[in-house]
Parts: C-alpha cells; sequence; structure tokens
C-alpha cells in the first residue's frame, strides 16, 4: 500500500510566489530521477488496481500560470486536431506548443508508466501480435510494444509529430518494427487487413472532453480480429464530493472580496466553469457514485450525451463545497488487474479533476446523502464543449436545500 | 560547419567579387539616363544617380544596367504592393549601407545576383528580408518613385497573384477562426473599427495595403495611401480615417476586428482575470504605488486605461481621488466593472452626489481609448493621473502602451503622472537547462532528442514564454531599453538596441583546470522588463514591478529567444585555439547582440530580430545569421 509519491510532477510549491511553476530545467531533472527510482516501483504496478491509498501526498497548490492556460489552450488532443488543419507555415508554432503538450503527458508518470507496466509485465499480450496504436504522439506506447516483443506496430498518427515519431522509432532501431502512418484513422489504409490489438491513450478531461473514443472504436471496428485486445478496455467516470473551502475561497468566493473590493458579479459566472484541478485526498466528504462504465472492446456507439443519478453518501460530519468528477481506466486482460485513477485518492495525473462549484456549501452528516442526477451533452452551439446540469438536493437534519446549477466545460 | 558565414566581413566579400562587377562601373552606365532627365518628378534610380521620367524607363535601365528586373523579381516573388513598396526602400537603405541587396550571401555578379533573388519564392515570406515594417519608411525623402511604380497599374492585371493572397488569406482566417474565444461577447459595434484607427491606427492600414493590394480595385486608393505614407510617419497614423478602400480594407478591418476578438475575447475569460489580480507581484505594486502616495491620488482626477475589472481604479477611488475614468474596450468587461465599482459603492452616479467620502467617483467609460465617443465627457488636459496595467508579454507583445500614449496626449494634465512612468526591458544569456532539448534526450528509456532539436530549431524563430529559473542564466544582465511613460513617442515603441554580455560568474584566473570547467554554453537570451512608479511622480513611496527570473514569478513569466546554436562562453580561457570563436575550442568571452524589436503585421503582435556576434579571447570575432522571431 505505500506508494513511492516523493516527486510531484505537476506542481511545485513556492508559497510566497503568486504564481509558480517549475522550470523546466528542474522538472526534467525530477524526471529523471523519477525514471531511475520509479522503474520497479511504481504506484500503478504496486496498487494494480485503483486502490485508494491512505497516505498519497499531493500538493496542491494553485499554480495555474499563464504557461498553464498555454497548455490548456492546446490540451491534449485538441492539438492534434490543430495540428492536422494548421496551414504548414503555422506549424512550427504550433509544433511548440505541441511538444510542451506532449512533454506534459509524458512527464504525467502515472499515465505513462502505466502503460509502460500493462506492456512489459504482460508481454503475453503483446508478443508476436500485430499491434495499432491509435493517436501515437511521439510514439512512446508503439516503442514499449515493439520492446515487448510485438510482431509488428503501426503507429497512427495525423499530426505532423508523425514525423517526429518516425524519427524517433529510426533512432531507438525499431524501423523494421515500427510502421508510422501519417493521417487520420478514418482515412488512412493499413498494410494488414487485421490487427490483434489496439492501443490507445484517447481520455479526456472529465474523460468525455476532447477525446478521442470514436477513433478507437473506429478502428476495433475496422480492424481488430475477434477476440482481439483493445487496451485499455474499460473506463469508469466517478462522481465525489468535497469539502473544499479554501479553494471555493480562493476561485470562487475570491471575487466576494478582492482586495477589500466587491466584485461578487464576476462569481456568478466563474462559478458556472467546471474547473480542472488537483483535489486532495483528506477533502473527500462522501463515497463515490460510478456515474458511467464504458466497455471499450464490446461497446456499440460512444454515449456523448447521458443522464447518471448519484447518491453521495456522507463519511462524516462536514461541509460540501463542490462535486467532483474523474474516472477510472483499466485494463482488465493483464495477468493482474492494471489500471489507473484519475481521482483525488490516487497519485495526481494531468488530468487532475473536474470541480463543480455548487452555490450552497452543504452542510452534511455522517450517514446524510446528497441525491441527484448528473446530465452530460455536447454544447448545443460548439459540439466540442460540453454542457453539464447538476440537479442535487439534501434533506439532512443540519441543511435542506435543492438546486440545479448548469456548467459549461471549454 | 556550413552555417559559418563573415556575413558582414567587408574583407572577404572583396575578396569573392571575382567577376569584378561592383558599384563603380554600374555608376559609369548613366548615358542614357541623363537624357531623358528634365521633367520634374524625377525617378532615381534604385542603384545609381540616374534619373528617370516614368518608372517604365526606369525599370528598363536597372533590367539592362544592373541585371535587376523589378517587374521580374515581382512576379516571381508574388510580391503585393506593399511588399514592392518595402522592397525599394530596402534596396535604397542596402545601396546607402554600400552592401548587396540579398540575404547576406555574396553574389559575384549582377547576374548571379538576380537568380538569388529570383530564388527568393523559395523563401518564406517571413525571412524575406525586406519584410519588414521598417522598410515602410520611405529611406529617401520625397522617393518620388514610391508614388509612382505602380503607374502601370499592373496590380491589377495579376490574377495569379491575387488567387495565391486570397487562399492565404483564406488561410489566415481560418486561423483565427480557430482562436476566437468568445465571439458572443464582443458586439457588432468593431464591425465599424475601419473606419477610424483603432489601437494601431497605422497597422490596419498597413495590412489593409497587404491584403487589399490584390484585391478589388486597388490603384486608385493604393495611390492615396502611398502619398499618406510618403509624408512621413504622422501621416501614417491619421491614414486610417481614409474611406477609400472600400472591400480591402474590409477584409484588413475584418482580421483586425478578429484580433481584437480575440483579444478583448480572451480577457473576458475570469480565469485570466483572477489569475492578473491574484498575481501579487503585480497587484501589490500598483496598490502600494496609488495608495502609498496620497498627496499624487488626493482630489486627483484619473484615468485607468484598460480597466479590465477596475481593481486599480478602486484603488484610486479608495486612495482619494475625486474623479476616475475607467476606459475598457470590451463590453462585457465593461459592464462588469460598472457593476463591481456599483456594488462597492464607489459608482459615480450622475449629478447627485453622494454622501461618502469614497461615493461615486468611479465612471466606467466603455470604448477603445483611440474612438471614444463620449470623450467630451472628459476634458481634454484634466486628467492628474494615468495609471494603466499595460505591459504585455516581452513588455510589448499586446501590450496597450500605444492606448495609454494617446490618452495621455489627449487627457493628460500638463506634468500630469503617468504610472507607471518608467519601463526598463532586460536581456540576459540562459544555458542549457533553459533549452527543450535536454527533456527529450531520454523518455522512458527512449531517446526523443530529434523533438527536442525539431523544438529548439522552430524556437529559433518563435519566443517561448516560460519561466526560466535564475540558476539557468548564463551571463551578465544588461539594460536592452529604456522608456520614459511621461514623455516618450508612440514610434519609439520599435528601437534597435545593443548589448554586450558576458560570462555571469567571473571565474579566478587561476582556475586549476583551466578553460573546460569555466565554458558554460549559451543557448539563447531571455528577456524581462520592469516598470516603475519612480520618485518623480509618487514622491513618498516609489514601487518597482520586477517580472525579473531573480525575483518571485508572475503571470508575465519570461521571453525566451532561442539561438540557432548554442554559443560556448568562458571567463578565463587557456588553451585558446585559433579555431571559431564560440566552440568549445574557443570559448566567446562576450557576446555581442543587437535586437531590434518592431511591431509586426498582425495585430498587437512584435517581431524580434537578433543579430549575435561573439568575440574570442584574441578580439577575434564571429557572427550568426541574423535571426527572425515573431511572436504570434
Amino acid at each position: 500500500m505505500d506508494i513511492e509519491n516523493n516527486v510531484n510532477m505537476n506542481e511545485s510549491q513556492s508559497s510566497d510566489v503568486a504564481t509558480s511553476k517549475p522550470a523546466r530545467g528542474k522538472v526534467e531533472f525530477e524526471f529523471e530521477d523519477e525514471v531511475d527510482g520509479a522503474v520497479e516501483s511504481s504506484n500503478v504496478e504496486e496498487d494494480s488496481a485503483m486502490c485508494e491509498t491512505e497516505d498519497t501526498t499531493v500538493v496542491a497548490g494553485d499554480d495555474k500560470t499563464s504557461a498553464d492556460y498555454y497548455f490548456d489552450s492546446y490540451s491534449h488532443f485538441g492539438i492534434h486536431e490543430a495540428l492536422h488543419s494548421m496551414p504548414d507555415f503555422l506549424q512550427s508554432s504550433v509544433l511548440i506548443h505541441a511538444s510542451f503538450s506532449m512533454q506534459e503527458m509524458l512527464k504525467d508518470v502515472v499515465r505513462t508508466k502505466t502503460y509502460q507496466n500493462v506492456i512489459y509485465k504482460n508481454s503475453f499480450l503483446i508478443k508476436d501480435k500485430v499491434v495499432l496504436d491509435v493517436g501515437a504522439g511521439t510514439g512512446i506506447l508503439s516503442l514499449f510494444c515493439a520492446k515487448a516483443g510485438a510482431k509488428h506496430v503501426y503507429a497512427v498518427e495525423c499530426s505532423t509529430m508523425a514525423n517526429m515519431a518516425q524519427e524517433i522509432v529510426k533512432l531507438n532501431g525499431f524501423s523494421d518494427v515500427i510502421t508510422v502512418l501519417k493521417g487520420k484513422i478514418e482515412e488512412i489504409e493499413l498494410p494488414v487487413p487485421h490487427v490483434d490489438v489496439i492501443i490507445s491513450e484517447w481520455m479526456g478531461y472529465f474523460l468525455v472532453y476532447e477525446n478521442m473514443l470514436n477513433t478507437v472504436l473506429y478502428a476495433r471496428d475496422k480492424w481488430l480480429v475477434p477476440d482481439g485486445l483493445v487496451l485499455p478496455d474499460k473506463a469508469s467516470l466517478y462522481l465525489t464530493a468535497i469539502e473544499d473551502a479554501d479553494y471555493k475561497e480562493e476561485k470562487i468566493e475570491f471575487w466576494n472580496n478582492v482586495y477589500g473590493f466587491d466584485m461578487s458579479c464576476i462569481r456568478k459566472q466563474s462559478i458556472a466553469e467546471p474547473l480542472v484541478d488537483t483535489v486532495e485526498q483528506k477533502q473527500i466528504v462522501t463515497n463515490s457514485q460510478l456515474l458511467k462504465t464504458m466497455d471499450i472492446s464490446k461497446m456499440g456507439e460512444v454515449d456523448t450525451s447521458f443522464t447518471a443519478p448519484f447518491k453521495l453518501v456522507a463519511e462524516r460530519d462536514d461541509y460540501i463545497h463542490a462535486l467532483v468528477a474523474y474516472f477510472d481506466v483499466s485494463f482488465t486482460k493483464c495477468h493482474k488487474l492494471m489500471g489507473f485513477s484519475t481521482g483525488p485518492k490516487s497519485r495526481a495525473t494531468h488530468w487532475k479533476q473536474t470541480v463543480l462549484y455548487l452555490e450552497d456549501v452543504l452542510s452534511i452528516c455522517q450517514g446524510e446523502a446528497v441525491h441527484g442526477t448528473m446530465t452530460v451533452a455536447p454544447n448545443k452551439k460548439n459540439p466540442r464543449d460540453v454542457d453539464i446540469t447538476l440537479k442535487y438536493s439534501i434533506n439532512g437534519r443540519h441543511c435542506q436545500a435543492s438546486r440545479t446549477q448548469h456548467y459549461l466545460m471549454r | 560547419m556550413s552555417s559559418i558565414r563573415h556575413y558582414s566581413d567587408s574583407e572577404e566579400e572583396e575578396e569573392e567579387e571575382v567577376e569584378d562587377q561592383n558599384w563603380d562601373d554600374w555608376e559609369a552606365e548613366e548615358d542614357d539616363a541623363t537624357e531623358e532627365q528634365g521633367l520634374n518628378p524625377q525617378l532615381l534610380c534604385l542603384f545609381c544617380d540616374s534619373c528617370y521620367n516614368s518608372c517604365s524607363s526606369l525599370f528598363k535601365h536597372c533590367a539592362s544596367a544592373h541585371s535587376f528586373d523589378f517587374h521580374e523579381i515581382k512576379k516571381a516573388n508574388k510580391l503585393d504592393f506593399y511588399k514592392c513598396f518595402k522592397l525599394i526602400n530596402y534596396i535604397r537603405t542596402q545601396v546607402a549601407a554600400d552592401k548587396r541587396w540579398d540575404w547576406g550571401k555574396i553574389c559575384c555578379s549582377d547576374k548571379e545576383l538576380k537568380n538569388h533573388l529570383l530564388e527568393a519564392d523559395k523563401f518564406e515570406e517571413s525571412i524575406i528580408p525586406w519584410d519588414d515594417d521598417r522598410y515602410l519608411n520611405p529611406f529617401l525623402q520625397d522617393d518620388a518613385l514610391l508614388h509612382r511604380f505602380d503607374e502601370d497599374g499592373d496590380f491589377e492585371d495579376e490574377d495569379d497573384a491575387m488567387s495565391f493572397d486570397s487562399k492565404e488569406l483564406a488561410m489566415h482566417l481560418s486561423q483565427f477562426e480557430r482562436l476566437k474565444i468568445d465571439e458572443e461577447d464582443i458586439s457588432s459595434k468593431y464591425a465599424s473599427e475601419h473606419k477610424s484607427p483603432c489601437e494601431n491606427g497605422e497597422k490596419e492600414v498597413k495590412f489593409s495595403f497587404d491584403k487589399g493590394a490584390n484585391t478589388a480595385n486597388p490603384s486608385e486608393s493604393l495611390v492615396n495611401g502611398v502619398s499618406d505614407i510618403a509624408d512621413g510617419p504622422s501621416a501614417i497614423e491619421n491614414t486610417g480615417n481614409r474611406k477609400g478602400t472600400v472591400s480591402c480594407l474590409k477584409i484588413a478591418a475584418d482580421e483586425i476586428k478578429n484580433r481584437n476578438k480575440n483579444y478583448f475575447g480572451a480577457y473576458s475569460s475570469f480565469g485570466i482575470h483572477r489569475d492578473m489580480i491574484s498575481d501579487k507581484v503585480r497587484t501589490d505594486a500598483y496598490r502600494q504605488a496609488l495608495l502609498e502616495n496620497p498627496s499624487l491620488l488626493k482630489s486627483a482626477v484619473v484615468m485607468d486605461v484598460g480597466c479590465g475589472t477596475g481593481i486599480l481604479s478602486l484603488f484610486a477611488a479608495q486612495a482619494g481621488a475625486s474623479r476616475v475614468f475607467a476606459v475598457e474596450a470590451s463590453e462585457k468587461m465593461a459592464a462588469i466593472a460598472t457593476q463591481i465599482a456599483k456594488d462597492n459603492n464607489l459608482l459615480h452616479n450622475g449629478s447627485s452626489g453622494e454622501g461618502s467620502q469614497h461615493n461615486g467617483v468611479i465612471e466606467v467609460v466603455q470604448g477603445m481609448i483611440e474612438e471614444l465617443e463620449n470623450a467630451d465627457r472628459i476634458q481634454p488636459h484634466s486628467v492628474d493621473v494615468l495609471v494603466s496595467e499595460w505591459m504585455g508579454y516581452c513588455l510589448l507583445y499586446e501590450s496597450m502602451l500605444s492606448s495609454v500614449l494617446f490618452a495621455r496626449d489627449r487627457w493628460l494634465k500638463p506634468g500630469g503622472a503617468v504610472l507607471p512612468d518608467t519601463a526598463t526591458m532586460f536581456v540576459a544569456g540562459f544555458g542549457r537547462g533553459g533549452a527543450s532539448i535536454s527533456f527529450w534526450e531520454n523518455v522512458y528509456g527512449f531517446n526523443m532528442s530529434c523533438i527536442g532539436r525539431e523544438v529548439d530549431d522552430n524556437a529559433a524563430g518563435i519566443p517561448i514564454v516560460d519561466v526560466i529559473d535564475s540558476c539557468n542564466i548564463v551571463t551578465t544582465t544588461e539594460v536592452l531599453q529604456s522608456f520614459d511613460l511621461a514623455t516618450m513617442q508612440p514610434k519609439q515603441m520599435e528601437f534597435t538596441a545593443d548589448v554586450e554580455l558576458g560570462p555571469k560568474f567571473d571565474a579566478p584566473l587561476h582556475h586549476p583546470s583551466g578553460s573546460k570547467s569555466t565554458t558554460n554554453w549559451c543557448h539563447g537570451l531571455v528577456l524581462w522588463f520592469e516598470t516603475g512608479f519612480t520618485k518623480r511622480f509618487c514622491k513618498e513611496k516609489p514601487v518597482n514591478l520586477s517580472t525579473s527570473p531573480y525575483g518571485p514569478s508572475t503571470h508575465w513569466s519570461q521571453t525566451i529567444l532561442t539561438f540557432r546554436e548554442p554559443i560556448a562562453m568562458a571567463s578565463n580561457v587557456n588553451s585558446e585555439k585559433l579555431t571559431l570563436v564560440g566552440t568549445n575550442d574557443c570559448p566567446a568571452v562576450r557576446i555581442q547582440s543587437r535586437i531590434s524589436i518592431v511591431r509586426a503585421l498582425q495585430h498587437r503582435s512584435i517581431d524580434i530580430s537578433l543579430e549575435l556576434t561573439g568575440i574570442g579571447r584574441d578580439g577575434r570575432k564571429r557572427n550568426w545569421p541574423v535571426q527572425i522571431f515573431n511572436l504570434n
């Protein structure tokens, strides 16, 4: 149960600094440490499932800097799309943005090490198999597979990062095993009729925000042999409730008193913006409620809209300031169940959590519950954005409330 | 080592001029030219002293005598009017400086030179050397050629060029669409922007030439534009008012509109405002300057340019200002600033004066400062204190400085205060830890250094805004440029400055292990700025706001300019070999750099050019090719 968590990649503490971000040089150093120290002792390996660890220390500082915004705006899979559709003369600047973003993702040790362990420690899944890597990026997952003895790996990447992946493959001597294909999955032709394994890292913030699951399912239906393997094959979205007086104070109520001035009119609008941020384990007040599970190897279409009921039961007397959504991903076909959680009880990932602040502060007693439903749907005006509607009510000894709140994730 | 060229080494240049086609020969060929002289508007040849009456005869002369075929080059490079205009000024500049107008490459003959120019279409637009705003300033006073080089009107005929440009324009526009952040928040009011100068009136006009020259009906309106520009900078400032250019201007205005949408749209996301306000370095500096200088603020009339949430106006009101005009372009933010002022009982509500001391002094004025329609509410030269948080990345990127200066000249009382009143840019060199390459060398046991190289290569053309740890700074820190906000003119926002950087730590002379241990690789330059609220106006409590890597970090971070190749530096060089300066065997003891910052075509953006010279211990010099950085 003890988890090596000496270095926290995503956070750096610098208490007297208004906004701080680790200088790149420093992070790189820590990262190398991490690689050395964590090869055999990654948390994900030991907690093969998503066990909820006790001693995870998440340093949650408010260190969202301009640089974070810079990453956010090209965040995650958005960058692939951006790269693909940019005219050439703009691509060099996009490449820089993309590489920072990729760097952030690679530095997400939980994410990358889990994939690495799944592949290295379960080479029976990969050995002598034909593998398709959907959205290969730098090609890191393909390299893992090649090293684990794959017969051949097709790494498909639609952005200019494909050229880089090609070069990386060559540089590391895997040219005969890995074929990098540049293009969209939907348009590309594979030189083989079938693949045995599809591997992809498709998850977005809040699991569904700007994710790449459609593409994975398309590839699955087109090329995967019957009984073929999809890695990962299960993803679940959860909801929990947290005490968050400090941060709600800082992020939302901040506007009530800015250097002594009342700016509460901004508060109303900023509460409707879900906040992607890390939450500390000790803030959790209730159980976690499973909202939705996706079985990637079997599911038909991606449900872009869904409504799920929830019941969050308090584990102690406390206040609830926000509901928090996060997801787990698992690889159920491993020798031993493996996966990772992006929840507040696990080590921080670059997905962080998605925090939905409540208008009211709910005083909840142990055993009492917040009931409600969460509705998720693409925004009508901009389908890339996600509308989230939260209906909740509590009828407790110290608090009765019922409300509907709307959020827009963009 | 093919990249090593001695670009400005005149001795070598002479040696290489094998075919001996030098300037003297060209000047000798004036014969046919003199015949045509006499009639009034004289068109001076680009290369020699010959004068002509018509552009066609001048260009004919250039083609025959100097192997310079203007039309051919124009066609080959798909130059629009505006680029031709710059080309002419570029050539004149270069000829006057006795340099060949090429890319720093030495050309042996006219012919080679011509061929070289014709290859230009292989170059990306951005690095065509004359494609620089500075060449919009006529090199010659009253250069008649600039008025007339398009007189054959062939800009109308070039369908090729036109389709090229509209395609490019479409690409630009698609880019802008991508960048749109918050369109719903910006009203259609900006659609009328093209009628009057917005923040950068002159930029707008330049833009319209660029995009408009090859579109609909250029010639008439363009002649207008030309004479304006030829009349000098002051005229340029006003050309935004001309309405003659119809559709082409409209397109340009749309681009700027999008730019402004993005600009003001981006700033209407609250997270950014929260981050700016909670940037304590920034907010505390302003707070101190406003609250702790009572003799300045007490009963003063204050104008806050670009007020955002209005926090600075609130401080000013708190400090006892008698009146605060909070000007904000974004409608959404202006509404919010109004609400906030109201919620804090600080909003000025018409005639009824309220009891409390601080009540009712803030008036939020929505609109861009340059086009305030209700400006008559604010009397010219009636403001005692002009306050603004106008600084952008790298001080000048997306900065509101020109708006501040505009407001200063129009509304500030003579002798009134500008807060802050000084701005200083600093430069230093950074080491390996500041470059991207180090991360990519070992990624989970794989070598991905090609990405790092690619990024650093690309970074050699794009400034990166990021935090540099002070431990990664390997040189001394020098002042790049200082601005006095109380007196500076808008044109001073564009500048060229020379700085000389030495190694940061002076190693003792008796250093045991010689040059090796004292060698540092300088991978690029880092820029930052400070703004001062000096004793001049803040008598009780002067304040300095610094974004230095040596201080607490701010939301501005620093701006990083990456060299194409790192330069070795050392203060103490023992075993110096006669190899290239800046390599491991012969580290530079100093790096001289010349940095120019000009406003780019893209609205609110800037271009930075960087020239480097490494100086060895024996005084030998090595120049690196100029680098252009575009922050967009």
